[in-house]
Protein backbone atom coordinates (compact mmCIF):
# COMPACT_ATOMS: atom_id res chain seq x y z
CA UNK A 1 0.00 0.00 0.00
CA UNK A 2 1.67 3.26 -0.97
CA UNK A 3 -0.30 5.30 1.66
CA UNK A 4 -0.90 3.99 4.38
CA UNK A 5 -3.39 5.19 6.63
CA UNK A 6 -2.07 6.27 10.07
CA UNK A 7 -4.70 6.37 12.66
CA UNK A 8 -4.66 6.04 16.41
CA UNK A 9 -6.31 3.58 19.30
CA UNK A 10 -8.92 5.55 19.49
CA UNK A 11 -9.90 7.20 15.97
CA UNK A 12 -9.66 3.45 14.97
CA UNK A 13 -11.79 2.18 17.77
CA UNK A 14 -14.77 5.19 17.12
CA UNK A 15 -14.51 4.22 13.04
CA UNK A 16 -15.22 0.88 13.98
CA UNK A 17 -17.82 2.09 16.26
CA UNK A 18 -20.10 4.28 13.81
CA UNK A 19 -19.55 1.86 10.59
CA UNK A 20 -20.57 -1.64 13.19
CA UNK A 21 -23.74 0.18 14.82
CA UNK A 22 -24.91 1.53 11.66
CA UNK A 23 -25.06 -2.30 10.40
CA UNK A 24 -26.17 -3.51 13.52
CA UNK A 25 -28.80 -1.20 13.48
CA UNK A 26 -30.41 -1.92 10.45
CA UNK A 27 -29.79 -5.66 10.91
CA UNK A 28 -31.20 -5.71 14.11
CA UNK A 29 -34.36 -3.80 14.32
CA UNK A 30 -37.50 -3.94 12.22
CA UNK A 31 -38.40 -0.11 12.25
CA UNK A 32 -36.52 2.77 10.74
CA UNK A 33 -36.81 4.94 14.25
CA UNK A 34 -35.95 1.50 15.96
CA UNK A 35 -32.64 0.64 13.67
CA UNK A 36 -31.62 4.41 14.54
CA UNK A 37 -32.18 4.28 18.19
CA UNK A 38 -30.47 0.60 18.42
CA UNK A 39 -27.66 1.92 16.60
CA UNK A 40 -27.02 4.76 18.94
CA UNK A 41 -27.59 2.66 21.49
CA UNK A 42 -24.43 0.20 19.98
CA UNK A 43 -22.32 3.59 19.35
CA UNK A 44 -22.99 4.60 23.04
CA UNK A 45 -21.99 1.13 24.37
CA UNK A 46 -19.11 0.45 22.06
CA UNK A 47 -17.18 3.90 23.02
CA UNK A 48 -18.31 3.99 26.77
CA UNK A 49 -18.06 0.47 27.46
CA UNK A 50 -15.99 -1.00 24.95
CA UNK A 51 -13.29 2.21 25.19
CA UNK A 52 -13.63 4.00 28.27
CA UNK A 53 -14.62 1.61 31.04
CA UNK A 54 -12.32 -1.16 29.25
CA UNK A 55 -9.19 1.52 28.88
CA UNK A 56 -9.58 1.97 32.58
CA UNK A 57 -9.76 -1.42 33.77
CA UNK A 58 -7.10 -2.18 31.85
CA UNK A 59 -5.22 1.08 33.57
CA UNK A 60 -5.83 -0.22 36.72
CA UNK A 61 -4.76 -4.02 36.02
CA UNK A 62 -1.44 -2.63 34.75
CA UNK A 63 -0.99 -0.55 38.47
CA UNK B 1 -65.18 -15.01 -10.92
CA UNK B 2 -63.02 -13.90 -13.47
CA UNK B 3 -60.71 -11.87 -10.26
CA UNK B 4 -60.58 -15.01 -8.63
CA UNK B 5 -59.22 -16.42 -11.52
CA UNK B 6 -56.55 -13.88 -11.76
CA UNK B 7 -55.87 -14.02 -7.94
CA UNK B 8 -55.24 -17.07 -7.96
CA UNK B 9 -52.64 -17.03 -11.01
CA UNK B 10 -51.02 -14.44 -9.64
CA UNK B 11 -50.53 -15.93 -6.57
CA UNK B 12 -48.50 -18.74 -7.46
CA UNK B 13 -46.44 -16.11 -9.41
CA UNK B 14 -45.61 -14.23 -6.46
CA UNK B 15 -44.43 -17.25 -4.71
CA UNK B 16 -42.07 -18.31 -6.99
CA UNK B 17 -40.66 -14.50 -7.41
CA UNK B 18 -40.79 -14.76 -3.56
CA UNK B 19 -38.24 -17.84 -4.15
CA UNK B 20 -36.31 -17.03 -6.05
CA UNK B 21 -35.69 -13.62 -4.13
CA UNK B 22 -34.89 -15.85 -1.66
CA UNK B 23 -31.80 -17.54 -3.46
CA UNK B 24 -31.04 -14.09 -5.33
CA UNK B 25 -31.00 -11.73 -2.80
CA UNK B 26 -28.35 -13.55 -0.32
CA UNK B 27 -26.03 -14.35 -3.21
CA UNK B 28 -26.06 -10.91 -4.47
CA UNK B 29 -25.89 -9.43 -1.09
CA UNK B 30 -22.44 -11.39 -0.11
CA UNK B 31 -20.93 -10.75 -4.09
CA UNK B 32 -21.82 -6.92 -3.91
CA UNK B 33 -22.14 -5.43 0.35
CA UNK B 34 -25.30 -3.85 0.35
CA UNK B 35 -26.83 -4.72 -3.50
CA UNK B 36 -29.16 -7.68 -1.56
CA UNK B 37 -31.48 -4.93 -0.41
CA UNK B 38 -30.43 -2.79 -3.63
CA UNK B 39 -32.42 -5.51 -5.44
CA UNK B 40 -35.26 -5.75 -2.97
CA UNK B 41 -35.54 -1.78 -3.15
CA UNK B 42 -34.37 -1.14 0.48
CA UNK B 43 -32.63 1.94 -1.11
CA UNK B 44 -31.35 3.75 1.82
CA UNK B 45 -30.59 0.40 4.11
CA UNK B 46 -28.59 -0.71 0.85
CA UNK B 47 -26.95 1.99 0.50
CA UNK B 48 -25.88 2.37 4.12
CA UNK B 49 -24.68 -0.84 4.21
CA UNK B 50 -22.42 -1.14 1.44
CA UNK B 51 -21.04 2.66 2.22
CA UNK B 52 -20.48 0.97 5.99
CA UNK B 53 -18.84 -2.46 4.94
CA UNK B 54 -16.93 -1.48 1.73
CA UNK B 55 -15.78 1.69 3.93
CA UNK B 56 -14.11 -0.89 6.58
CA UNK B 57 -12.59 -2.91 4.22
CA UNK B 58 -10.50 -0.16 2.26
CA UNK B 59 -9.99 1.54 5.56
CA UNK B 60 -8.34 -1.73 6.51
CA UNK B 61 -6.79 -1.87 3.41
CA UNK B 62 -5.36 1.55 4.18
CA UNK B 63 -3.81 0.56 7.52
CA UNK B 64 -2.16 -2.23 5.78
CA UNK B 65 -4.23 -4.76 6.96
CA UNK B 66 -3.53 -8.31 5.99
CA UNK B 67 -6.07 -10.93 4.05
CA UNK B 68 -6.16 -14.01 5.14
CA UNK B 69 -5.28 -16.87 2.49
CA UNK B 70 -7.01 -19.82 3.18
CA UNK B 71 -5.01 -22.25 5.71
CA UNK B 72 -5.17 -25.59 7.67
CA UNK B 73 -2.79 -23.62 10.80
CA UNK B 74 -3.38 -21.55 13.47
CA UNK B 75 -6.79 -21.41 14.74
CA UNK B 76 -6.43 -17.52 14.96
CA UNK B 77 -5.52 -17.49 11.23
CA UNK B 78 -8.51 -19.74 10.32
CA UNK B 79 -10.87 -17.77 11.94
CA UNK B 80 -9.33 -14.49 10.08
CA UNK B 81 -9.88 -16.19 6.79
CA UNK B 82 -13.74 -17.20 7.66
CA UNK B 83 -13.90 -13.58 8.81
CA UNK B 84 -12.91 -12.62 5.37
CA UNK B 85 -14.33 -14.22 3.72
CA UNK B 86 -17.86 -12.95 4.55
CA UNK B 87 -17.06 -9.47 2.45
CA UNK B 88 -17.49 -12.04 -1.15
CA UNK B 89 -16.67 -9.84 -3.89
CA UNK B 90 -14.02 -7.68 -1.75
CA UNK B 91 -12.25 -10.72 -0.75
CA UNK B 92 -12.43 -12.20 -4.26
CA UNK B 93 -11.34 -8.94 -5.76
CA UNK B 94 -8.55 -8.58 -3.08
CA UNK B 95 -7.56 -12.40 -3.42
CA UNK B 96 -7.17 -11.51 -7.57
CA UNK B 97 -5.47 -8.14 -7.35
CA UNK B 98 -3.14 -9.09 -4.38
CA UNK B 99 -4.36 -6.64 -2.04
CA UNK B 100 -3.39 -5.72 1.46
CA UNK B 101 0.03 -6.83 2.96
CA UNK B 102 2.02 -10.08 3.75
CA UNK B 103 2.20 -9.65 6.94
CA UNK B 104 1.26 -7.42 10.06
CA UNK B 105 4.43 -5.34 11.39
CA UNK B 106 2.95 -2.85 13.42
CA UNK B 107 0.05 -1.99 15.71
CA UNK B 108 -1.75 -0.23 12.66
CA UNK B 109 -1.59 -2.70 10.46
CA UNK B 110 -3.32 -5.22 13.22
CA UNK B 111 -5.85 -2.74 13.18
CA UNK B 112 -6.51 -2.79 9.45
CA UNK B 113 -6.50 -6.70 9.66
CA UNK B 114 -9.23 -6.53 12.05
CA UNK B 115 -10.99 -4.30 9.95
CA UNK B 116 -11.16 -6.08 7.20
CA UNK B 117 -11.72 -9.44 9.27
CA UNK B 118 -15.25 -7.17 10.91
CA UNK B 119 -16.18 -6.10 7.44
CA UNK B 120 -16.79 -9.73 6.45
CA UNK B 121 -18.71 -10.12 9.41
CA UNK B 122 -20.89 -7.15 8.80
CA UNK B 123 -21.25 -8.23 5.47
CA UNK B 124 -22.76 -11.72 6.99
CA UNK B 125 -25.07 -10.00 8.62
CA UNK B 126 -26.14 -8.27 5.58
CA UNK B 127 -26.40 -11.41 4.28
CA UNK B 128 -28.52 -12.72 6.90
CA UNK B 129 -30.90 -9.61 6.73
CA UNK B 130 -31.76 -9.87 2.68
CA UNK B 131 -32.72 -13.12 3.36
CA UNK B 132 -34.93 -12.13 6.03
CA UNK B 133 -36.40 -9.39 3.55
CA UNK B 134 -36.78 -11.75 0.76
CA UNK B 135 -38.60 -14.61 2.78
CA UNK B 136 -40.93 -11.93 4.47
CA UNK B 137 -39.62 -12.30 7.91
CA UNK B 138 -38.58 -8.48 7.85
CA UNK B 139 -39.81 -5.65 6.03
Amino acid sequence: MILALQVSHFTAAVTFAVFASIVFGITQRNTPREMLRFAGYCFVMFVVVGLFVAGWFMWLLHH
Amino acid sequence: MAEDTSTSSARPAAAAEAGSMALLAPAVAWLIPGAGHLIQKRWIRGFLLMGSIVAMFVMGLAMDGKIYNPNAGDLLDILGFVGDLGAGGLYIAGRLFDWGSTAITYAGADYGTKFIVVAGLLNIMSVVDAYHIAIGKKQ
